[in-house]
């Protein structure tokens, strides 16, 4: 009988199944304690198994299928990837570019308003006369103040005080 | 006049050689064709292989949340590369070694690193090795087999992953030899070393090595 116990080599070989070491297969029937030994370890590695893929099995339920959306981006080579995202890029930089310019146009525009061209300018002038004219109407020809007396005051200043009312 | 037989025989030899080198060209396009039409099914794919995959993601990592998420992205790579896939190993080998890729990328990242310290949905062993069956045994010999189960599933875990993914593959996936060679992407002696040591350490700490 041969004393000389399994190595490593041959007890996985023998653990997966592998019994065609004649040498080894006489050792093993002659040996009780390798008998043992082998027996336990694969019942352990066997359960082991057996439970980590009930185990599995019931955890792989969450795991869907991939959906098509995800499945045709990862598909696409990898010049066509860069080639959407270099266009995602140059459309992106287009309409923050376009969005520059409408804030430029609005800035311009606020700067038009605050400096009036002489056009603008006549029309104002020529409103603020005509307005001017039409107070004087209604008020009166001017005379001087020192010149009126007091009942005359007051009432210049009643007149005064509704038209600007 | 000996010379006409003694060429006749060798052509024939030739043409033998021939005919093997193109029945075996047929069987493996035959093959990669068959394998092609289950990859482009990508539920069937999923359907046949999660449960397999995750197991085997889950104790690489020892992350069963990372593990599906690795799973998931497992899939999603068949289906963008399957035009690739070669036929000269199974879909069963060909999807292990885009797994495999996937957790060693996943484990030189920082984020990984972090989490394994943190650890917070590790793969409980214990729970693991209680989907043990209850109705054949004695409650003292199921007792003994969870814990025997579930101090494998223990060891296992402190093995390096070149170790761990060799055990896994050829003890839970009963994957031979080649196929975990080209899983690995490793020489066969390479494969053989890594599985020895793993078996080393698993009988020396379940008290049975002398």
């Amino acid at each position: 009988m041969n004393f000389q116990h399994l190595t490593d080599e041959q007890f996985a070989n023998l653990l997966a199944g592998d019994h065609s070491d004649l040498r080894v297969r006489v050792h093993v029937e002659g040996c009780a304690a390798c008998q043992r030994e082998l027996a336990s370890l694969g019942a352990a590695i066997g359960d082991l198994n057996y439970a980590s893929l009930r185990w599995a099995e019931k955890r792989a339920a969450s795991i869907e299928t991939p959906s098509p959306w995800v499945l045709g981006w990862n598909a696409m080579p990898a010049w066509g990837a860069t080639l959407a995202g270099v266009l995602m890029f140059g459309v992106a930089l287009g309409a923050h570019m376009q969005l520059n310019q409408q804030n430029a146009v609005v800035v311009q525009q606020a700067h038009t308003i605050s400096a009036p061209s002489d056009d603008e300018l006549a029309q104002d002038n020529s409103l603020m006369l005509s307005i001017d004219n039409e107070l004087r109407e209604q008020i009166g020809p001017q005379v001087p103040v020192s010149d009126l007396d007091a009942a005359s005051r007051t009432a210049h200043r009643h007149a005064i005080r509704e038209v600007s009312n | 006049m000996q010379y006409i037989p003694v060429l006749a025989k060798s052509q024939k030899s030739v043409y033998a050689c021939m005919q093997m080198a193109m029945a075996t060209d047929i069987l493996r396009l035959t093959s990669r064709e068959r394998a092609l039409t289950e990859l482009d099914d990508i539920e069937d794919l999923v359907q046949t292989h999660r449960a397999r995959l995750l197991r085997f993601v889950t104790f690489s990592l020892g992350d069963e949340d990372l593990a599906a998420s690795i799973v998931q992205d497992c899939f999603v790579k068949a289906w963008a590369n399957r035009h690739n896939f070669r036929g000269d190993c199974s879909v069963q080998t060909w999807l292990h070694s885009i797994a495999l890729n996937l957790v060693r990328d996943y484990q030189r990242t920082q984020k990984f690193r972090f989490w394994k310290q943190v650890r917070k949905t590790a793969a409980d062993v214990t729970e693991i090795a209680g989907m043990l069956p209850s109705a054949a045994s004695s409650p003292e010999e199921q007792l003994l087999a969870r814990e025997r189960a579930r101090e494998v599933a223990a060891i296992l875990q402190t093995l390096s992953l070149n170790q761990r993914t060799a055990f896994v593959l050829r003890f839970q996936e009963e994957m031979d030899l080649s196929d975990i060679a080209t899983t690995m992407g490793m020489p066969i002696n390479t494969v053989k070393t890594h599985l020895h040591r793993a078996v080393r350490t698993v009988r020396t700490r379940m008290g049975g090595r002398r």
